[in-house]
């Protein structure tokens, strides 16, 4: 079938024709250009002589044509275009740039050197450059040595920097000699980057010798500052582990560049230059004031190879000693990283670290950190030492706080009862029994949710109360958990906590919890919350359950509100769930029959208008007949034909009927301008 | 013009002429520094920002509200918005501190600028980020990061070139629900993964012009500086207000628009990051009519399903994990589904709509301060963009198209490898 499709698919290339267009543009001229396979239509364009708005419009997009599907011949008309009007030249280079024959390069060639035209002269010069041509050197060079503009300066630096050949690179790396420092600072930076373009070429050549040579050409005083920290932190990189000794010079250096610079680097050695690189910065670090060291410990501990994460632990370990905040700080993220090498061990030495001196800022800051990093620790031995610290610990302050965060994000199921008898002490901080709860929630199964839930009685921030309950709710069982909500939602008598669990019931979705949603609908004090619910609905297996239900309300609910809520959910069915089409519009049918409201029953088309093909068109058109929603229909019909993709002779005259009977000029001549390409 | 004087170079100056290398290391600047929260003024990471309406001003907010962040310069070609965003950052420092610039260059060229926040439109982002990264400085910017496959390498090479930090708008990679879907299917949890669905939107774009209007003064809206890179066109302020978006010129389609957060959370939860997938297929109904979906396949046989609908109406921005023992799916609603009660053990309410930036951007500050590559780096953004450049080259061509990922080309097929990049407008060039 792909073989039959294929002239049609081509014809995609650039597929959506929008209905804005300047009232001068042939809509049908530039559907032609947009899918002809036929060059010689494209160039008949492109060597129309004129520049007005609409024909640089229809040279533009023959130009982007041409770039795909444009052959050598095209070549010289392209050619001609490269001096013409500024905005005719970058749709020429446009196709030239992209086109692989052999007479590309010497018309931009010959255009980089005799185009008078400034910014004309330079689209050529870049193109040479993202086109690789070598053979454009010389004439780059000589365009550099004896420049019209600056411009032309910079752009010939771009275009060799790209083509990055040995001749390109010694000649970039001669000028960067000969360039005062007080030369311009864009010529500068651009004469920088085309010598670092030069050197990831090497490099990437598989040469990181002579790579890391000219990165280091690149940290002289000539180049702007970021120039240089590029040139130094690749040419260590370059090296590897014969980098260390360069790489403590970095680390010990009062300039931000470099220490940055070496401090990035760090991370990125390969894992062979690892156990070296490692080393260095650990023994490096006892010479560091604190906050470098602490960037360092953190540098260090994401290290990815086995031998630096074994030393980066151990030195961690030692540094957790301190009492300086940021390294502990530092220390407590690093072993976030590093702690699946031994768990219980890393969490002991978060333990037995020194807090006494830090303000209240500063323990909750550690506490947090603490938290996150313990919680991460991969280890169910980890779980029995925290399940036993719980007896020696005040449940009051930060660290019962944090404990508590560890015990929920852990998951530690055997603490259930610890943590609901602690709910229970009397004198508990309300900030740590906030904890409990929360952890409780993360921990409870279905037969301890009624005892999070009588831990709840008497919290009055809703807020709270719904957090903790849909955090229990969302990973239980669904029918159980629901069943549970349910007889919840039986025993409350306070419409506001009612509706409150009819939304966790949504959330939790499945049949139970839609059954007791569904009957609240019908009972007069529930009524108002339960229809909104059913009309947000959104789990697709209930999505027919759903649609019954307000279709039956929407026919037989004796408050005329709810009614139509409940047909303006319905439509939302078939609007938004994934549903055989055919269901669809069977529904759309009973929608529009239920309604009793004409911008109820108008709902039904935008549900055509989300399945494109000639069945939702036909089927909108079944509509047309009554003239009150005529129009309507036809701008269904529009909408859908617009994403229509294919060839249908059926979709053709449903939109000639359209053409011919519609009352609004625009649909008409849509209509007409879309049958043209179907 | 006024400069913001951050305290931290004149602490350097001194500290250059106080001696001891090592000794001096301790003053260094504070963005480098100061990772307590208790944030000196020279401890602050210099922001400006560039093209700030819509999704940037929810980001400008967030950073407007960190205290390790001093918002110093405004970048954009409209006058009224270089006010607007001057106004705020007066107001919420109580100064009037922020300058103002039409040219990035003139902003970017300023020593005590650390890091810029870009959230022009799509045309801009990898041509303003690679300015900048060329500037050295560090880079938030908004998504899709690029328009061509081309374009996402050349972004890619110029921030590893200057090693600055770079974060990709893709928050989701930050936000709780998306993680830890992403977990449970590199977890095992499911099987092993079979495919991978993303949401996009339709995948086409549009070839006209809005109709000529009078182009403004060049300090009102600078017109020329808005096209950029990309080919002339007649003004119309509606494009200047949003309506670009759509635009072939201006905009990479709608597997892009939302490919560029949903496929890169599938390479992420795939743990595809390095790479993309090497068949694309664009979807063809039986009436021979294009659907809106794209399949693609990596490698190993994963399957990457790009699709608009029969998601699970758990938000915008959908993913869904499928693996041989069951799936997971979430969306910006927070909220999660699974195939199992088994499964459902494992979720986690987060309650956090998928659309806030505030982690994200939370990551990149911390990054910023200790050099560490954030989640959403250059170098995974860029694999997830040149997927969905990749599929929506396989839609407009309306066949299969094959891709080495490596050599980043399409092999022996010149016609898909002929919409890989596209020129752009004299002077510039990545």
């Amino acid at each position: 079938m792909k073989k039959i499709l294929f002239p049609l698919l081509t014809l995609l290339l650039f597929a959506v024709f929008g209905t804005f267009v300047s009232a001068e543009i042939d809509e049908a001229k530039k559907n032609e250009i947009l899918s002809t396979t036929d060059q010689a239509v494209l160039l008949e364009v492109i060597q129309t002589p004129g520049a007005t708005e609409d024909q640089i419009f229809m040279k533009g997009i023959a130009c982007r044509r041409l770039a795909v599907i444009g052959n050598a011949q095209a070549v010289p008309a392209l050619a001609k275009m490269l001096g013409d009007d500024i905005r005719l030249s970058l749709f020429a280079r446009y196709a030239l740039e992209m086109m692989p024959y052999e007479n590309v390069n010497p018309v931009l060639i010959d255009g980089a050197k005799t185009i008078e035209p400034k910014d004309q002269r330079l689209g050529c010069i870049l193109s040479l450059g993202v086109r690789k041509c070598e053979a454009a050197v010389p004439v780059l060079k000589e365009i550099a040595l004896n420049p019209k503009t600056t411009c032309d300066l910079k752009a010939a630096y771009a275009a060799l920097g790209m083509i990055a050949t040995d001749d390109a690179a010694a000649f970039l790396l001669a000028q960067a000699k000969t360039t005062p420092t007080d030369a311009d600072f864009l010529v500068r930076k651009r004469l920088a980057d085309a010598i670092l373009d030069c050197a990831e070429a090497f490099e990437k050549a598989g040469d990181p010798e002579k790579a890391a040579g000219v990165y280091e050409a690149v940290v002289v005083p000539v180049f702007p500052t970021f120039a240089q920290k590029a040139g130094a932190y690749h040419a260590l990189l370059c090296r590897q582990a014969a980098s260390a000794a360069v790489l403590v010079t970095k680390l010990e250096s009062p300039k931000e560049c470099c220490f940055t610079g070496g401090l990035k680097t760090i991370r990125e050695f390969s894992a062979e230059a690892g156990e070296t690189i490692t080393k260095t910065c650990i023994a490096e670090l006892p010479k560091l004031p604190v906050d470098p060291r602490a960037l360092v410990i953190r540098a260090i501990a994401d290290r990815k190879d086995d031998a630096s994460r074994k030393l980066a632990f151990e030195a961690l370990k030692e540094q957790g000693k301190s009492t300086e905040f940021a390294i502990q700080l530092a220390v407590i993220q690093g072993m976030k990283r590093l702690g699946t090498l031994d768990p219980v061990g890393a969490r002991e030495i978060l333990s037995s670290m020194p807090t006494s001196q830090f303000n209240e800022e500063q323990l909750a800051a550690l506490y947090a950190a603490k938290v996150n990093t313990i919680s991460a620790l991969k280890s169910p031995a980890l779980d029995a030492v925290i399940s036993a610290t719980l007896p020696t610990l005040e449940l009051k302050g930060l660290r019962a706080c944090a404990y508590f965060e560890i015990v929920g994000n852990r998951r530690i199921v055997s603490m259930g009862p610890a943590l609901v008898k602690a709910a229970r002490t009397e004198g508990i901080e309300p900030a740590v029994r906030d904890r409990v709860l929360e952890a409780l929630s993360e921990i409870v199964t279905l037969e301890s949710l009624n005892l999070l839930v009588e831990a709840l009685n008497g919290e009055t921030d809703d807020a709270k109360v719904e957090w903790i309950l849909r955090s229990a709710c969302t990973r239980l069982p669904r029918e159980d958990c629901a069943a549970a909500v349910v007889k919840m939602f039986e025993a409350e008598s306070d419409p506001a906590e009612k509706a409150k669990l009819l939304t966790l019931l949504k959330q939790i979705g499945g049949k139970t919890a839609l059954a007791c949603v569904v009957k609240a609908c019908w009972n007069g004090e529930t009524a108002d919350a339960a229809t909104q619910t059913l009309g947000t609905w959104n789990t697709p297996d209930d999505a027919l359950e759903v649609a019954d239900a307000c279709l039956k309300l929407a026919k037989e609910c004796p408050t005329e509100k709810f009614q139509i809520r409940a047909i303006r959910s319905f439509i939302r069915i078939p609007r938004q769930f994934d549903l055989p089409k055919e269901k669809k519009f069977e529904m759309c049918r009973q929608a529009f029959e239920t309604a009793k409201r004409a911008e109820d029953k108008m709902l039904v088309f935008e549900v055509f208008t989300r399945v494109i093909d000639v069945a939702s068109a036909r089927a909108a058109m079944t509509y047309a007949d009554d003239p009150a929603f005529r129009e309507a229909a036809y701008s269904a019909v529009i909408a859908i034909a617009k994403k229509f993709e294919g060839k249908s002779e059926e979709f053709k005259a449903i939109l000639k009927k359209v053409a011919e009977t519609t009352q609004n000029a625009e649909t008409k001549a849509q209509a007409q301008a879309i049958s043209e390409r179907l | 013009m006024s400069h913001r004087s951050l305290k931290r170079r004149d602490f350097l100056k001194r500290a250059l002429g106080a001696g001891g290398a090592v000794a001096c290391a301790s003053v260094l600047p504070g963005r480098v520094l100061g990772l307590d929260g208790q944030v000196a003024p020279s401890n602050k990471i210099a922001l400006g920002a560039i093209g700030i309406q819509h999704r940037g001003l929810e980001d400008l907010g967030v950073f407007f509200r960190r205290p390790d962040v001093q918002f110093i310069a405004i970048c954009d070609i409209q006058k009224k918005q270089r006010l607007a965003i001057k106004a705020m950052a007066d107001q919420n420092y109580g100064d009037s501190a922020c300058a103002m610039y039409r040219d990035m260059n003139d902003m970017l060229v300023r020593d005590d600028l650390d890091a810029v926040l870009i959230a022009t439109g799509d045309r801009w982002h990898s041509m303003a980020s690679i300015t900048a990264a060329k500037y050295g400085k560090d880079v938030y910017c908004e998504k899709p990061l690029s328009l061509t496959i081309d374009e996402s390498r050349a972004l890619a090479n110029a921030v590893n070139r200057y090693g600055i930090i770079y974060q990709a708008g893709t928050q989701r990679r930050n936000i709780g629900n998306f993680q830890l879907a992403a977990e449970i299917a590199a977890s095992g949890k499911l099987g092993k993964l079979t495919e991978v669905h993303a949401n996009t939107l339709w995948p086409a774009t549009r070839h006209d012009w809005l109709p000529a209007e009078p182009e403004p003064a060049p300090d009102d809206v600078d017109w020329n500086l808005w096209l950029g890179p990309c080919p002339w066109r007649p003004y119309n302020s509606a494009y200047v207000a949003g309506q670009w978006r759509g635009h072939f010129d201006f905009h990479g389609g709608g597997i892009l628009e939302w490919g560029s957060h949903t496929v890169d959370l599938c390479q992420w939860a795939a743990q595809k990051d390095h790479t993309a997938p090497v068949k694309y297929t664009p979807q063809i109904k039986e009436d021979g009519s294009m659907g809106g979906e794209v399949y693609a396949w990596y490698e190993d046989g994963l399957k990457l399903v790009m699709r608009s609908e029969g998601w699970l109406g758990l938000g915008t921005c959908s993913a869904r994990y499928v693996g041989e023992e069951g799936w997971v799916e979430t969306g910006d609603s927070g909220r999660m589904a699974v195939s199992s009660d088994a499964l459902r053990g494992e979720l986690k309410y987060f309650g956090m709509p998928g659309t806030s930036p505030t982690t994200h951007i939370a990551e990149f500050c911390e990054c910023v301060k200790t050099r560490r590559n954030p989640s959403a780096n250059v170098n995974v953004a860029a694999q997830s963009h040149i997927a969905s450049h990749c599929a929506y080259i396989a839609w407009q061509l309306g066949r299969t198209v094959e891709f080495d990922p490596v050599k980043e080309e399409f092999p022996n097929d010149p016609d898909a490898n002929r919409m890989k990049s596209r020129a752009l407008r004299a002077p510039y060039s990545f």
